[in-house]
């Protein structure tokens, strides 16, 4: 049974450092290179060119259009606004509580195109930036244990969504020569 | 691959040029869904976080320090993507049972392959692959991603232990005890003896 301290010798002799392995040990060793080694030809899982091309193609998309993931987000925020909007007015009902304060009168739902129009005005290059740079904080950076809040598990799963539909839908055509 | 073409891929990558994403994309692309395929045993899955993850490398690339090792640092990337999806995964999934039937009369267990019949060589290949992957399933996860990133990721005993946070023995000790049960689960031991 091997402890600490060697397990530790073996890891840095494999890493490359020039470590003298004894008895138990170079066993160890060998039997961890000899199953690496076995396990290599196993673990071969090739991506057909097909889907490695999907891939790239979706990469080349993002180079094209940083911001666009983000303007999606904001068009799919401003959907669910001028949703709730409606919803509202739909279940208003003037007087149905008896209030001492006069009633708020809702003029007019606020249509999806000044609700997204209101939405780009706010949306300047600065604040686009600082969500990105969060974005890529916590997708490069936060560590892995910690748990993402549900709403950002949403906006990725959002984010998934629309590229997906935006991105696989593409029609095919043939390439004339 | 060598470090000076390396580097002019990164920098040409950081430089906004498509040209040098897609070099990166050619250098790691397979490996990386291999990884990606091994971890979620889907090939959708595999192609789906290949996908966000060359997106990612988009949004991040300008943040990779040189100073510390480029493949070390995507598969970190890929390692926590793995990690979001899998705990996402277990947050949806809803137990189903064999014997419900559907609108059809069929149950599940009624689209399940018949083991009795005849196997050609294609479902014996499968059937190996899915050995490795029913064999990597009863690894604990940390054990498992060790063992992928060993393999996909090319990382370093230090690497690993740096990554899951542990001293340099453990991280040794589970791959080597990893890689036993794989072994012994795959009947690797049963052709020694």
């Amino acid at each position: 049974m091997l402890d600490e301290k060697q397990y530790e010798r073996i890891a840095r002799s494999l890493d490359g450092e020039d470590v003298e392995l004894i008895g138990a040990e170079r066993q160890a060793a060998d039997e961890i290179r000899r199953a690496e080694a076995e396990l290599s030809a196993a673990m071969d899982a090739s991506a057909t060119p097909a889907r490695l091309r999907r891939a790239r193609r979706r990469m080349i998309a993002a180079l094209e259009h940083p911001r666009l993931r983000l303007r999606r987000i904001g068009t799919v925020a401003a959907v669910a606004a001028a949703a709730a909007a409606v919803l509202v007015l739909i279940l208003w009902q003037p007087g149905a509580a008896p209030s001492p304060q006069p009633p708020v009168r809702v003029q007019a739902a606020p249509s999806f195109d000044s609700v997204l129009a209101a939405l780009e005005e706010t949306a300047r290059e600065d604040e686009f930036d600082l969500i990105q740079y969060e974005l890529d904080d916590l997708a490069a950076g936060a560590p892995s244990g910690a748990a993402w809040p549900a709403l950002e598990l949403r906006i990725e799963a959002i984010e998934n969504d629309l590229w997906d539909f935006n991105l696989d839908d593409f029609p095919t055509y043939p390439i004339e020569g | 691959m060598e470090d000076r073409r390396l580097s002019a891929m990164i920098a040409s990558a950081k430089a906004g040029q498509a040209d040098g994403y897609e070099a990166l994309m050619e250098a790691f692309g397979s490996r990386l869904y291999g990884y990606f395929f091994r971890a979620t045993r889907s090939h959708h899955d595999a192609e789906d976080l290949l996908g966000e993850l060359m997106l990612r490398l988009v949004r991040t690339l300008k943040d990779y320090d040189e100073r510390g090792r480029f493949e070390q640092w995507l598969f970190r990337v890929a390692a926590n993507m793995v990690r979001d999806r899998i705990r996402r995964i277990k947050a949806r999934v809803a137990p189903v049972s064999l014997s419900a039937e559907r609108e059809s009369g069929e149950t599940l267990a009624d689209r399940i392959p018949d083991r009795s019949r005849p196997a050609d060589a294609a479902m014996m290949a499968q059937e190996a692959a899915q050995g490795l992957d029913e064999a990597l399933d009863k690894l604990d996860t940390v054990t498992r991603e060790m063992v992928l990133l060993r393999h996909y990721g090319q990382m370093s005993f230090k690497e690993l232990s740096e990554l899951f946070d542990c001293p340099l023995g453990t991280a040794l000790a589970r791959v080597h005890r990893g890689l036993k049960m794989l072994r012994r689960l795959m009947g690797a031991e049963d052709k020694d003896a």
